[in-house]
């Protein structure tokens, strides 16, 4: 059902007057109908309605909990990276020790792929942003 | 007395890397949480060319340093 005012402005937009079935006073009419005959039940079951609102402890227990268990992967994974580097820093004195060539060239290496890896993966993060940008 | 030397260096170049790595995996976690691995393990091999990367793409902003023609 179409209030009165956007009727007018249908009939303003396409510039032909409404059919005389839907002209501004019968809607204005229906609207009345439909006021009187279901508009105090609509109210009152609208009253009716309460929504649930959460206690405040549960949600500070649900963001405790979260804390903690970001907390916790953040640790696990830290504690990953010292097994990982644990690992990288003996390989590492061990090139170091026995074949300085071999270590300089692993070096090298490293810079050249990170630098490599960091060009990558900036393009795709402005390709992304056009992307973005123009859709 | 110089191989000692030479243990100390290991031992205080292994402690700065442990550091720089764990800081950079931090960091990145935060600002950048998808490449963290790749700061972190990165951090371990070097020093301080990847403090300057991180510091250079990750953290400086680079929008605020262009001037206007």
């Amino acid at each position: 059902m179409k209030s009165r005012k956007t009727q007018q402005t249908d009939q303003a937009s396409t510039g032909k007057p409404q059919s005389p079935r839907n002209s501004p006073d019968d809607s204005f009419d229906d609207d009345k109908a439909f006021q009187e005959l279901l508009g105090d039940h609509l109210m009152k079951w609208d009253a009716s309605i309460k929504p649930p609102t959460p206690v405040l402890s549960t949600l500070e227990q649900l963001v405790s909990e979260q804390k903690q268990l970001l907390s916790r992967r953040l640790w696990r994974d830290l504690l990953m990276l010292w097994v990982v580097g644990g690992l990288v820093l003996s390989g590492m004195l061990l090139l170091f020790q026995h074949n300085m060539i071999v270590f300089v060239v692993v070096q090298t290496g490293s810079i050249i792929a990170a630098a490599i890896f960091l060009i990558l993966t900036q393009r795709s993060k402005f390709k992304e942003g056009q992307y973005k940008w123009n859709n | 007395m110089e191989q000692l030397t030479t243990v100390i260096i290991v031992i205080l170049a292994g402690i700065v890397l442990m550091c720089q790595s764990s800081w950079l995996f931090l960091n990145a976690s935060r600002h950048t949480p998808r490449y963290r691995w790749f700061w972190g393990v990165w951090g371990m091999i070097q020093f301080p060319l990847p403090l300057l990367f991180y510091w250079l793409i990750v953290r400086k902003d680079w929008s605020r340093t262009k001037t206007k023609p």
